[in-house]
């Protein structure tokens, strides 16, 4: 079981996330991260129409039947719980009192799924939410340890996952250039030539915080997990110029003897 | 005691939330001279119909001590919508790890006790929760905008901060966005004169 990368991860294989067919993509993280179940849940919000890909899940098709047969989404205490919050929500945490979630848990036991989970909600830019929930089958000890160690990157991967959507949902083909400020195209074509975050905060000035501050917004903003995904996407969008451009404007080749 | 809730339980902690909205009537709209709406004796605003979470000191009998309020800068949040100019170069952030926090007060009457550094201890318990609150769902970073002279009371208590840009003068405030870091450093700083017997 791998801990963290699991946003890099997706970053890296996001493209095969199909608006239809996104499960085959999440079958794969949850296997390659040690997840039973992945399922993201668009919940409410006016930035997308009904259309494909506003559930996507890899339980099994007799839980999912089982679940909407019996409009389950307006009592999964998950769904209630998690709609009206932005900071992750730990199952074991939820409160078993009421009849309906006890009832609820107890149901999706005898279909063999695991109240071992989290479930992250996003809240986008537009004041939608979705929700990107992950559960394991592991004692409640080592998932709470698996937890605490991995909340930010789930996190993180929920927010990816949650932009990932919402493109697929809007525009298939669309391919939107993210705007980058000034400092970010600065930090990113400083880090494009290989250079550490200490090194171009002496460059610009700036304290290495300030200039770790600004990658990663600017990671947040093109959709990357590290560095290098970053750096590539700032140079596909034109953002930022490669490494082997400046280097052949600054030290032109030697000519051939 | 340390109260998180978000807004949407306010079911539950009625008694809680109308002595926050008027704690914050008298610090921002009375002490303070902002420009902020007050009905009832209650400051509110639309941020607060976007359910954020607010973290709050009790007292041991559910006196309200002190407040703030947290919201995902992912979603609309103050630096985005209303006080961008604070932000300079940094531009709009929308970072899953990092949270707003605005509308911080303490009701200073009420808490008179005082730690080391000189700073009042209510101070360090919502600190302590903020940034508490925070490491514990993975956050990284909090921004926050806030009054310049608070600056030098928030580096004693034990922050870890600085300015993402420029001073802006808000009717006469001058009020600058603050970038605060999230760690077990400033954890330990921050609880270093937290009243044990509170905890």
């Amino acid at each position: 079981m791998l801990t963290g990368g699991l946003s890099e991860y997706f970053v890296d294989n996001r493209e095969s996330l199909g608006a239809r067919n996104g499960c085959g993509l999440l079958s794969r993280i949850a296997e390659k991260f040690g997840f039973s179940n992945i399922t993201y849940f668009f919940v409410s919000g006016r930035a997308v129409p009904d259309s494909d890909g506003t559930l996507m899940t890899t339980y099994a098709k007799e839980w999912q039947h089982h679940y909407f047969s019996r409009n389950y989404e307006e009592i999964d205490p998950i769904v209630l719980t998690g709609m009206n919050k932005f900071l992750p929500i730990d199952w074991s945490k939820i409160p078993k009192v009421k009849k309906n979630t006890r009832r609820f848990f107890g149901e999706a036991k005898e279909f063999g799924i695991s109240d071992q989970g989290v479930t992250i909600p996003v809240r986008g830019a537009s004041g939608e939410t979705a929700l990107v929930s992950l559960n394991a089958d592991l004692a409640p000890m080592d998932w709470s340890r698996y937890l605490r160690h991995g909340v930010s990157d789930f996190t993180y991967f929920a927010y990816l996952l949650h932009r990932e959507a919402l493109r697929k949902m809007a525009q298939p083909a669309r391919r939107t250039r993210t705007h980058l400020t000034r400092r970010e195209k600065e930090v990113l074509q400083w880090a494009a030539l290989g250079k550490t975050s200490w090194e171009t905060s002496r460059i610009l000035s700036l304290s290495e915080r300030t200039v770790e501050f600004y990658l990663s917004n600017a990671l947040a903003k093109l959709g990357a997990a590290t560095k290098a995904q970053a750096v590539s996407k700032a140079i596909h969008q034109g953002h930022i110029i490669a490494d082997a451009f400046v280097q052949s404007a600054i030290i032109p080749p030697a000519s051939p003897r | 005691m340390i109260l998180t809730a978000y807004e949407a339980e306010r079911e539950t902690h009625a008694d809680i939330f109308e002595q926050m909205y008027r704690l914050r009537a008298r610090q921002f709209g009375e002490r303070r001279g902002w420009r902020v709406d007050v009905r009832d004796g209650l400051e509110k605003d639309r941020f607060d119909d976007l359910n954020p979470l607010y973290v709050c000191v009790l007292s041991e009998n559910r006196k309200l001590m002190a407040s703030l309020r947290l919201l995902p800068t992912t979603g609309p949040h103050m630096l985005s919508d209303v006080f961008s100019e604070v932000m300079g170069t940094a531009g709009v952030i929308r970072h899953p790890l990092i949270l707003e926090s605005s509308r911080f007060c303490v009701d200073t009457e009420a808490s008179r006790e005082v730690g080391p550094e000189g700073i009042n201890l209510v101070t360090r318990e919502l600190l302590f929760g903020l940034f508490s609150t925070a490491q514990m769902a993975g956050i990284e970073n909090i921004i926050s905008v806030y009054d310049v002279f608070v600056e030098r009371i928030l580096r004693r208590a034990g922050c870890r901060f600085e300015r993402l840009g420029p001073v802006v003068k808000y009717d006469d405030l001058r009020t600058v966005g603050g970038l605060f870091e999230v760690s077990d450093h400033v954890i330990d700083d921050v609880s270093s004169a937290r009243p044990r017997a509170a905890a």
